[in-house]
């Protein structure tokens, strides 16, 4: 290993900050999927049953009496939700991908220039 | 020998990596049997339950340490069973049962696939054992060349 100059040093301190970033926005994406499946698979069950069946949701430490319109509404709602946050991290992830492979290559380039010059 | 040596260290490496993921994967079985008790624990209690003769029968409601007060089931018809996200549905017995019937073959699909995952990581990590015990022999023959 030789030594490596400290701009290099420099942009592979950045990369791992990238990474760290990516990893992060990896698993904030993986809880909001199982959340999404989820929802969606309450909702499947919710339209399966007959519109006078009777439906609980739960309130913190207690279990409340609803019907199958309020819950359907409630739960699409948390759907949309859920939908643009994944949406929002899956950008994130994208321009982090980006980013982490433009740094790759500038440091492979200097990498490269050092053992050129 | 440098080199040799070098090729242990990353078989060493790798196994250390897969058996990591071995120990992770052994770990979640765990959690999906116990899951999967649960619900077939629900069922069973919802089938016996159903062969009680009584409309209203009387029964102790646990409050914990062995402990229970005395209760009545008011209705011997349905039951309500958790459908996640926070929400919960009244279903006949039968409907309920087959809901926990069709949960626990997920569970059983997970299962599986899980068990599948864990014994080809096994299998690898044999053969990288297998592998470094190799190299580990070959290094002890040229040992013994050089020696002479």
């Amino acid at each position: 290993m030789q030594n490596i100059p400290p701009q290099v040093q420099a942009l592979l301190g950045q990369l791992e900050s990238y990474q760290q970033q990516l990893q992060l926005v990896i698993q904030q994406k993986q809880k909001v999927q199982i959340d999404l499946n989820d929802v969606k698979k309450a909702i499947e069950e919710i339209e399966k049953v007959e519109e006078d069946t009777s439906i609980y949701k739960t309130v913190g430490t207690l279990i409340v009496k609803t019907n199958k319109q309020k819950s359907l509404d409630e739960l699409k709602d948390k759907l949309e939700t859920l939908e643009v946050r994944l949406s929002a991290l899956e950008r994130q992830e994208q321009k982090l991908n980006e980013k982490i492979k433009e740094l790759t290559q500038k440091i492979q380039a200097a990498l490269r220039g050092g053992v050129a010059g | 020998m440098a080199q040799s040596q070098e090729a242990l260290e990353k078989l060493a490496y790798e196994y250390q990596l897969l058996q990591a993921q071995a120990q992770l994967l052994a770990q979640n079985l765990e959690l999906l049997n116990l899951g999967m008790n649960e619900f077939k624990a629900v069922k069973e209690t919802l089938e016996k339950l159903k062969e009680v003769e009584e409309e209203k029968p009387e029964i102790l409601v646990p409050i914990g340490a062995g402990s229970f007060l005395k209760g009545q089931i008011i209705d011997k018809n349905n039951a309500i069973v958790s459908i996640g996200a926070g929400y919960a549905i009244e279903k006949s017995f039968d409907d309920a049962i087959k809901y926990l019937d069709e949960r626990i073959k997920e569970y059983e699909d997970a299962i599986k696939r899980t068990q599948d995952a864990l014994q080809n990581l096994e299998q690898k990590l044999q053969d990288l054992a297998r592998k470094a015990q190799k190299i580990q022999q070959e290094q002890a023959m040229k040992f013994r060349v050089q020696k002479k």
